[in-house]
């Protein structure tokens, strides 16, 4: 999905001039993925631990990887951000805290017009009655809007606040670099993505795109909201996982794109799971056949 | 009925009061910072007649003494024309002919500092062409209902007044009694020498001779350690705002250790408005001390120059006692996130200084770094656009402590004790830990 919206990033500049900067971690699968269909070739991996060393590098797919060692807080303001466009995906394995906004904020004041930002965090509510004095400690009192509760924190109500929490962060860090701009020549932050993904665990991915003023109209070019998963505001997209087998989905596959998918012809699989492979299915990760023993 | 708006009783009164200029206003400034207003307006002048701001040969003499206060410049005088319309009013009126790179910005300094010392006070000025003289008594101008002053003696018309006579000089003397008392002090006096010297290190840099009771103030300057390993970061702009522009230049590095000179520093048309600054202003512990930390003396060796240059002083972000920054300016806030870009690999780099002084080892690089480093001043010194130090020596990678707290009661703990064979409540804390994780927790 990421591929689909990054390339339509080419009315901005070619795409495989931008930069990428993730958390590779051993598997830098985002980063092949990236390499392999955007070309791109500048790429920066932050790793907090630099006690395994030795086993990023070995891990390392291609050359154009460079690694950084660190917490993202401290590596980001050492990169250069003067005249390059970035791709950044601060993809976190824990929930929305302070650490999180600060790079979001870092981002949001030195990433130059054309650049995107994805964050991803972990969503799943908190103990039932801990959860708006958890999401305090780790945001500070002053970042948590003053209409949620322990209830609507419940759910999807973690995704949702912490989406509020991000895009807060974001308009703040936004408005002071905007100070000093005049009008026409403003800072703007358009959010693209907003998924909700439930595989057992829940967790919220949010992002969009940084862009003056004056690029409006090649923004309004890459025609971002003609792709169906895109969502600007607080609705999220929902991604589930289907439970199928691969001969299942091949079965689908060969009937697939269709018009309703309830119509498909494999009543043995139960019909959600249908129709959640019909809208994921292009983006479904491919498997091989591999005989053991 | 409805009452017509033009009729008197309409009118609700808004005049402002001398009481209020007199009394109230020198409230909002400290003593040496009212006196220093009076140093900025001489150099506002010596910029009106050298706006390539080279100060050679131009002084300005402070006396602070319990009996009058006196401060004499030949930074080539106030015409009296300037004197008529302008510099005698309260607040900056439109019209006056600005000068590029001023300090003096708000038209409040002088009378605030005048009121502030006495209650007499003497003006003389010359320029090129004119003279006056101006004496008053405020007590008496205070029970006036006319808003003016009056010349005492006036020339205009002069021919080729010589260039070391164009200047002016305030005294004032029956100094209030609490000012007379303060320049009594040794102490005061070393602290104004010292503010005056700070507010105004650049212009004594570019040759102006400022004094205070006879004693030249001498410059020192701006420093920040440097080397091919070790350099400091420099972010430059040229911001354009309300049809003016703002020349910004922010320095972040290292410099000798010492906590009461740490921080930022911020200056405008090279008025240091913020000195060693080491609060939120400047970004210490922003968000939630997870982008930048509160400050600490591990950080006494930092310093951070934040330098606004503008021809139009109006454009800078300070307060109106020039104390400070005017923190909500959209200008600082935009400049704000600089400095935290700036700010952050240095504090990363005093971290990491810091515990390298409990390595078991001798191979210390980044202290080494800092010792082989020279003092440079920031007008020549090498720059990066990150702050630029050399990595930490590799060292092997420890598990990750935390510590654990407990009360038990101490005849339990004394039985385990025997059992363990240990004679310290450590030692049973960490053997029953030890006891447990190995059957309970071990794969």
């Amino acid at each position: 999905m990421f591929c689909e919206v990054f390339r339509r990033l080419v009315e901005f500049g070619r795409v495989d001039t931008y930069r990428y900067i993730g958390f590779g971690s051993t598997f830098f699968s985002d980063f092949s993925l990236f390499h392999k269909s955007l070309k791109i070739t500048n790429n920066v991996s932050i790793e907090r631990e630099i006690g395994d060393k030795e086993r990023f590098e070995f891990n390392l797919p291609y050359s154009c990887i460079e690694l950084k060692f660190g917490e993202s807080n401290e590596i980001l303001p050492k990169l250069p951000w003067d005249d390059v466009r970035t791709i950044i995906w601060l993809d976190y394995d824990s929930p929305v805290s302070q650490s999180v906004l600060t790079d979001v904020a870092f981002v949001c004041a030195n990433a130059s017009g054309g650049s995107v930002l994805v964050v991803t965090v972990d969503a799943k509510p908190d103990h039932y009655d801990k959860r708006i004095q958890s999401l305090k400690e780790r945001v500070g009192e002053q970042k948590v809007p003053r209409d949620l509760s322990d209830a609507k924190l419940g759910g999807w109500g973690t995704a949702d606040a912490s989406r509020r929490i991000i895009s807060n962060e974001i308009e703040a860090t936004l408005n002071s670099r905007n100070g000093v701009r005049g009008p026409g020549n403003k800072f703007e932050y358009k959010q693209l993505f907003n998924f909700h993904y439930a595989d057992g665990h829940k967790m919220l991915t949010v992002g969009g795109i940084l862009y003056d003023e004056g690029q409006e109209d090649l923004l309004a070019k890459c025609g971002f909201e003609n792709l169906e998963f895109i969502k600007t505001g607080k609705e999220p997209y929902l991604i589930e996982v289907p439970s199928l087998t691969l001969k299942e989905i091949r079965h689908l596959d060969k009937r697939l794109p269709c018009c309703d998918p309830r119509d498909l012809d494999a009543s043995w699989i139960p019909e959600r799971d249908r129709v959640c492979y019909a809208k994921i299915y292009r983006y479904f990760p491919a498997f091989v056949d591999a005989e053991i023993g | 009925m409805v009452a017509n708006q033009n009729d008197k009783s309409y009118i609700i009164d808004a005049r402002p009061t001398k009481d209020f200029f007199i009394y109230m206003l020198v409230k909002d400034i400290e003593l040496s910072r009212a006196i220093i207003d009076l140093v900025d307006n001489c150099i506002d002048g010596a910029l009106r007649i050298r706006p390539d701001r080279n100060f050679e040969d131009l002084y300005i003499r402070v006396e602070a003494t319990p009996n009058y206060f006196r401060i004499n410049d030949n930074c080539g005088g106030i015409s009296v024309d300037i004197a008529r319309l302008y510099a005698f009013r309260f607040g900056r009126p439109e019209g006056l002919p600005s000068i590029p790179h001023s300090v003096g910005q708000f038209g409040v300094g002088m009378k605030r500092a005048l009121f502030k010392l006495g209650s007499k006070f003497r003006i003389e000025s010359k320029t090129e062409t004119s003279r006056f003289v101006l004496n008053e008594d405020v007590n008496e101008w205070k029970n006036k209902e006319e808003w003016q002053f009056q010349f005492d003696e006036l020339e205009e018309d002069l021919e080729n007044v010589p260039p070391d006579q164009r200047g002016t000089t305030i005294k004032v003397t029956s100094l209030h009694k609490n000012i007379a008392a303060d320049f009594q002090l040794e102490n005061f006096i070393n602290r104004l020498r010292q503010e005056i010297r700070e507010a105004h290190q650049e212009t004594i840099e570019k040759g102006m001779a400022i004094s205070l009771n006879g004693v030249a103030l001498d410059a020192y300057p701006l420093e920040l350690l440097s080397s091919d390993e070790l350099q400091p970061a420099l972010y430059k702009d040229k911001i354009h705002q309300n049809g003016g522009s703002v020349d910004v230049k922010v320095y972040a590095g290292i410099a000798e250790s010492d906590p009461p000179k740490a921080g930022w520093y911020i200056y405008c048309n090279g008025r240091m408005v913020l000195g060693a600054d080491q609060t939120n202003i400047t970004g210490w512990g922003e968000g939630g001390e997870i982008t930048i930390p509160k400050y600490h003396n591990q950080f006494a060796r930092f310093r951070g120059y934040t330098f606004f240059d503008s021809d139009d002083a109006g454009l800078l972000p300070w307060n109106t006692t020039k104390t400070g920054v005017d923190a909500d300016s959209p200008i600082y806030r935009y400049v704000k996130l600089k400095m935290l870009k700036l700010m952050r690999p240095v504090i990363d780099f005093l971290n990491k200084l810091d515990s390298e002084k409990n390595l078991e080892t001798d191979e210390k690089p980044l202290q080494e770094s800092v010792s082989t480093a020279t003092a440079t001043s920031v007008a020549c010194i090498q720059t990066s656009s990150t702050f630029k130090a050399p990595k930490p020596s590799p060292r092997p990678p420890l598990p990750r402590l935390g510590r654990i707290m407990y009360n038990r009661p101490v005849e339990q703990i004394e039985k385990i004790k025997k059992i363990l064979k240990v004679t310290t409540y450590k030692a049973v804390g960490e053997e029953t830990f030890d006891y447990f994780y190995d059957r309970e927790c071990e794969e």
